[in-house]
């Protein structure tokens, strides 16, 4: 979809990993094209290191366990955004 | 490695057979390594070493304790600068996340996280060499060269002074990592003397070569990292124009841990012909640097002065002169201040400058050369009773803020370059040419004799109009040249500044006061220093002779109704009534009281009302917020329903002098 709507833009994009069709890291350096500078927070029900270090060295700003959403999702949000507007 | 390249890395991990196997593996790599197995070694060596990788064991201290992160801790609390490698047993995605995302800057703790059980030595210095190389370009095939004799040793000493002596040669490489890292794209630099130094900072000639041979020729700001920081900050923020010819072209910056440098190119023709006006001031006729003066204001600064130039504008320019020449930190009170007279009158009679008298009302100046005394108010008192001209309009806009023989370097066409921009920013214009003048009589002029200062100030005060000529009869020639100087400074302070005789003189009065405030009775002075002391003495004494008679009243009129600022008695009114501030407070009204009405925005606050570092951490805004909203509550008849100080969401503040009822 994001392909397709080329003139939308955002603040941040949330990607639920479980999701994806191509590999994380693969993704997260397409949506950075797509979007540059827009915080990406990466969300998943099976949170292992290795995919946390490949897709924050990828250039994702956060990765959460979607267990721990409720708690913390909005916090690191916030934090995110406020940075982008510094 | 990098042939010639000389990489040092920390080693920090309390498993001693890890850490021996890895230092034997990158020590074969040609690497120094320094181990340590303890967090407080860690910090230790990041402080004082030069260190340009550092790989540190997650749990350095208790390797069956899931929350200890003290490699991490140290990680967050060494300098940003230095990349760091966390390694760890035990991988969690929590760590990671904690480790590699990045802060409010945009920084990460660390750049790496490996699982020590699969990270073989080979495969870490394999990590290390990308990572090197990533962040820590160091072009170690650079040929450095001095002009004069110099080195970096010689440099450091001269910008860290009290540094001990065993840090010295590790200070000394890691400055030399600035220039090789600044000089990326070059096979060879020659480093010409310094031009000035000032505030943390040298600044240096630098003639670099290319690999094809050609020169280009820079201007090197280099120093403490914090000073080069607010000088790039400045210049990118404030500077208008800043890539034309008329000023100079910034290439890059680099940054170690500890130093910073900016390289900014000089489109001059001549740089090895180029010199400071201090070191001209001498050598050259003074009639083939007066052009140099036109060029300065009229073609450089009167550029800058286009930009924003706020007509007329009403501020507190009291409260502007105090911070601008950082009176509150000199002087603390005016019977301080009072209180170095004395100190001065002892130190001048000793060295034979002049027989100075002073008491509470007045200042004798006997001179030895005419055995006459000259007596004149004594300045000080008229500033503690505030017997002040009121000066209060003043044409606004981007200013220099620290022209003085050091900063301006004029080259053999007489054209004249701006160096330095640790002070540019919005401000009285007439600023520019105060400074300068304040600089020619002090700090430029050189007379045996006492009396050739007497006569310069009679000559500056004879005139009725800042643009007038300046009667030159009866002086001796080095006197001449000074006041040469000076109404040509005037005139164009006239001309660009739209600056009226009376604004002039209140700033140079105080200009000399901070140059009074600057005396250290305990520091030995050479007798030319002390006898520019005593002038900036004798200046503020002639001036306050002319202001003598002026008197105020106890509450000002403007204190009566909206906001005014007191400046002497570090307080605001509101709606008539006094209201004691913090020196914090302070500072954050006295800069939005100096732009009433405007958006004043956070890093604008704290970079020129606080002199914090734009880009703040976060726990210094939300300090500031906490500092506006105590600030709102002693100011506001009913801070719930603000009329003076509004918030502008995301943004700043903006202060109104006068109520705003919505």
């Amino acid at each position: 979809m994001l392909e397709k709507e080329s003139s939308m833009s955002f603040d941040m994009v949330i990607v639920d990993a479980s999701g994806l069709q191509m590999g994380l890291a693969e993704q997260i350096g397409w949506l950075h094209g797509r979007f540059p500078g827009v915080p990406i927070v990466v969300l998943t029900n099976s949170p292992t290191w290795r995919r946390a270090r490949a897709v924050l060295l990828a250039g994702a700003a956060d990765y959460i366990s979607l267990s721990e959403v409720e708690k913390v999702l909005l916090k690191r949000c916030s934090f995110l955004l406020n940075r982008a507007s510094l | 490695m990098k042939k010639g390249a000389d990489y040092q890395i920390l080693l920090a991990d309390d498993d001693q057979i890890f850490l021996r196997t890895c230092r034997s593996k990158l020590e074969e790599t040609d690497y120094t390594v320094i181990s340590v197995s303890n967090p407080g070694d860690a910090v230790r060596v990041l402080k004082e070493e030069r260190v340009h990788l550092a790989i540190m064991d997650l749990r350095m201290e208790r390797d069956n304790d899931e929350k200890d992160k003290s490699g991490l801790t140290v990680a967050k609390q060494s300098s940003r600068l230095i990349p760091k490698i966390i390694l760890t047993k035990f991988p969690a995605y929590q760590d990671v996340v904690e480790v590699l995302k990045q802060d409010l800057q945009g920084y990460q703790s660390a750049v790496e996280f490996l699982d020590k059980r699969d990270t073989t030595p080979g495969k870490l210095v394999a990590a290390v060499e990308t990572i090197l190389a990533q962040y820590v370009p160091i072009n170690w095939e650079l040929v450095i060269q001095w002009q004069p004799h110099n080195t970096f040793l010689q440099l450091v000493n001269t910008l860290l002074p009290d540094l001990p002596e065993s840090q010295l040669a590790s200070r000394s490489a890691e400055f030399e990592d600035l220039f090789r890292k600044l000089f990326q794209d070059f096979v060879q630099i020659t480093i010409g003397q310094s031009f000035t130094q000032y505030n943390g900072r040298l600044i240096l000639p630098v003639f670099a070569f290319d690999p094809a041979g050609t020169e280009t020729r820079f201007i090197v700001s280099c120093g403490h990292q914090t000073a080069i920081l607010a000088e790039n900050q400045r210049y990118q923020k404030r500077v208008p124009d800043r890539l034309s010819i008329k000023n100079l072209g910034k290439l890059h910056t680099a940054m170690t841990p500890n130093f910073g440098a900016t390289a900014y190119t000089f489109m001059g023709k001549d740089l090895e012909a180029t010199a400071t006006l201090r070191q001209l001031y001498r050598k050259r006729a003074i009639e083939d640097l007066l052009p140099a003066i036109d060029h300065l204001y009229q073609i450089n600064l009167g550029g800058w002065y286009e930009t924003g130039r706020e007509q007329n504008k009403e501020a507190d320019l009291q409260a502007f002169f105090h911070q601008w020449l950082r009176l509150d930190e000199l002087i603390g009170s005016p019977t301080q201040l009072q209180q170095i007279l004395p100190a001065l009158a002892e130190r001048a009679l000793a060295a034979n400058v002049v027989e100075l008298d002073v008491d509470g009302r007045q200042i004798a100046f006997r001179l030895k050369e005419n055995d006459e005394t000259y007596r004149f108010p004594n300045p000080v008192t008229l500033l503690a009773q505030n017997r002040l001209p009121q000066t209060r309009r003043a044409q606004w806009g981007i200013t220099h803020g620290r022209i003085n023989g050091n900063t301006v370097l004029v080259d053999q066409q007489n054209h004249a370059w701006l160096l330095d921009f640790a002070q540019v920013g919005r401000a009285p214009l007439l600023i520019d040419f105060v400074s300068l003048e304040t600089a020619v009589k002090y700090d430029l002029f050189d007379h045996r004799a006492f009396s050739q200062r007497l006569a310069i100030e009679v000559k500056l005060n004879e005139v009725n109009h800042l643009q007038d000529d300046i009667n030159l009869d009866h002086l001796e020639p080095e006197a001449l040249n000074a006041v040469w100087i000076i109404e040509r400074v005037r005139q164009n302070a006239a001309k660009l500044a739209g600056c009226d005789l009376d604004a002039y003189q209140w700033a140079i009065f105080f200009c000399a006061i901070a140059r009074i405030a600057s005396f250290d009775p305990d520091t030995f002075y050479t007798k030319r220093k002390l006898a520019a002391y005593v002038h900036a003495l004798l200046t503020a004494a002639m001036l306050a002779e002319q202001w003598q008679n002026i008197q105020t009243d106890s509450v000002p009129e403007e204190a009566s109704n909206g906001i005014w600022l007191d400046h002497r008695d570090r307080r605001v009114w509101v709606e008539a009534e006094p209201v004691e501030l913090t020196s914090q407070e302070f500072k954050i009204m006295r800069y939005l009281y100096q732009n009433p009405g405007k958006l004043c925005q956070y890093d604008d606050i704290l970079q020129d009302g606080l002199n914090e570092l734009a880009d703040p951490e976060p726990d210094v805004l939300n300090r500031l917020h906490t500092a506006v909203s105590r600030l709102r509550r002693k100011i506001e008849p009913d801070p719930r329903e603000p009329r003076y100080l509004f918030t502008v969401h995301g943004r700043g503040y903006r202060l109104f002098l006068t109520p705003q009822f919505s």
